[in-house]
């Protein structure tokens, strides 16, 4: 009798835990997201403007180098808007990397309140640089619209929406990764720039694989990027395929990268706290 | 009420494990009023982030009930790039202050903290004395059930200290709270119980003259 008793305490007393410990997380997440954003606004409007600015840019220039060896189109598809829906994928992986590795750093004196944990200040950062990409993403596709006329026909929605969660999800995989090798050797943040530049040549931003060699496509089909940034162009405009195109490649990777970031952050968990 | 069980607290250094707290069992009282004690080093400042859950232990658990504060002092819990006063917001979102209120804390904290504009400035553009004043004013704007309190003391002129001091004495009339403080007098004046840390063991007394006493001895 007595053990029966016992268990349902305490099983009562692990929901309500559980209940109030997702209500803290939730609610110092929200206010870290809107400090963030703050401080990103305050700090300089220039910074949220280059956010906004930096992939029309990257586009106009791979672009203007395309239109002048004299192609317009890839694939039937208008070569600015080829190329920015590379950037649109490429930067759902990529944006948030300069900017959610230092996060626990950066927090490091609002950790002295219990209820904000070093993960928190990571996924508030990933949730703003979504805010921020996806707001950049539709001001360059209505930019591009207005000035061209050219728009993609979202031949397969669900799967645009399907590679860009993946891709958001396989960059805050390698960002919390960074994050917590970083907050212990900050040397490891310089690496983000050097890999930066060739992971986007790398990752078909401006290329399609069908351009290339079978030899070729082998070895950049081990990028998982390469694959979101085709599938998201076949969903948009109903490019064709490459031959060794896997959804479950980038899929399995994404999954595996924030199990072992979660499984290093438990493993770390005190350190990280430590001053 | 906190009560620890089996808790064990360690560093890993070059020279293997450096415990603070080493399989230490004890039960701070819902009225306490506890005065921590231990040479430099011992662990206080560890042993409050403990308390507060800040940190956790590395093995054993911790108990709590009631709303416990947050380490209340020296370092302190602020972003430089915020002003005073989205600090001062962030810290009344974090504690779950209803969206209406938070404007009315705010103020309140203003108020108290009389650092007049820069308020609403970066905290890194403050002295260390308007820091300060802005630690305390934020720390004695929420009702803790027991304030951990380290270091955290009243600075700035003799008019704010005063002010200061009253504050503080009113929310203990209906709060437990724990303190370190470099001042055994303040200690002996405001405690009716002492924890005394000494090489990795904890133990506490029921009262605060029987671990003074105990304390003096251990760094004889």
């Amino acid at each position: 009798m007595l053990g029966v008793s016992r268990f349902i305490k305490v099983t009562d007393i692990n929901a309500a835990q559980l209940r109030s410990g997702a209500y803290r997380q939730r609610s110092a997440i929200w206010a870290l997201v809107f400090k963030e954003f703050k401080i990103r606004l305050g700090k300089s409007r220039i910074g949220f403007f280059w956010t906004m600015v930096e992939p029309i840019i990257g586009m106009i220039m791979f672009g203007l180098i395309r239109l002048s060896i004299g192609q317009s189109e890839v694939h039937h598809v208008p070569v600015m808007l080829f190329i920015g829906t590379g950037f649109i994928v490429f930067n759902a992986f990529r944006s948030g990397m300069n900017f959610i590795p230092n996060a626990i750093i950066a927090n490091q004196g609002l950790l002295n309140y219990p209820q904000v944990k070093p993960i928190d200040t990571i996924l508030a950062r990933f949730i703003l640089s979504i805010w921020l990409h996806l707001l950049a993403s539709s001001f360059m596709l209505l930019l591009l619209w207005w000035v061209t006329g050219d728009h993609p026909s979202f031949v397969d929605p669900l799967l645009c929406i399907q590679t860009l969660v993946l891709a958001t999800l396989l960059g805050l995989g390698v960002a919390f990764l960074i994050a917590i090798y970083g907050t212990q050797h900050e040397s490891v943040f310089k690496l983000i720039g050097i890999i930066g530049m060739p992971m986007m040549i790398l990752s078909g931003v401006m290329i399609s694989m069908n351009e290339l060699s079978a030899s070729a496509r082998q070895y950049l089909a081990w990028n998982p990027i390469i694959h979101l940034v085709e599938g998201f162009r076949h969903g948009a405009f109903g490019t064709r395929l490459f031959p060794e195109y896997d959804l479950g490649y980038p899929t399995l990777v994404t999954v595996l990268l924030l199990g072992l970031g979660y499984a290093l952050y438990y493993n770390y968990r005190f350190k990280l706290l430590m001053k | 009420m906190i009560q620890l069980e089996n808790v064990s607290k360690y560093y890993a250094t070059p020279g293997g494990r450096h415990y603070v707290l080493k399989d230490v069992s004890f039960t701070v009282p819902d009225h306490a009023q506890l005065g921590v004690l231990g040479p430099n080093g011992a662990g206080k400042s560890t042993l409050m982030r403990l308390f507060s859950g800040v940190d956790v232990p590395n093995k054993g658990r911790i108990i709590r009930t009631g709303s416990i504060s947050w380490p209340m002092g020296l370092a302190s819990s602020m972003q430089n790039a915020l002003t005073g006063k989205e600090n001062a917001r962030f810290a009344c979102q974090i504690q779950g202050i209803s969206h209406k209120q938070v404007g009315e804390v705010v103020e309140g904290i203003r108020d108290f903290a009389e650092i007049g504009k820069y308020f609403d400035m970066p905290v890194r553009t403050y002295s260390s004395g308007m820091r300060a004043r802005l630690n305390f004013a934020i720390a004695m704007a929420f009702d803790f059930n027991c304030y951990i309190i380290d270091e955290l003391t009243a600075v700035g002129d003799q008019n704010f200290k005063n002010k200061s001091r009253a504050t503080f004495e009113k929310k203990r009339q209906n709060a437990s709270f724990i303190k370190v403080s470099h001042s055994l007098e303040e200690l002996r004046a405001e405690c009716n119980m002492g924890l005394v840390l000494n090489k990795g063991s904890a133990t506490i007394y029921d009262s605060f003259a029987e671990a003074e006493e105990v304390y003096l001895q251990n760094i004889k």
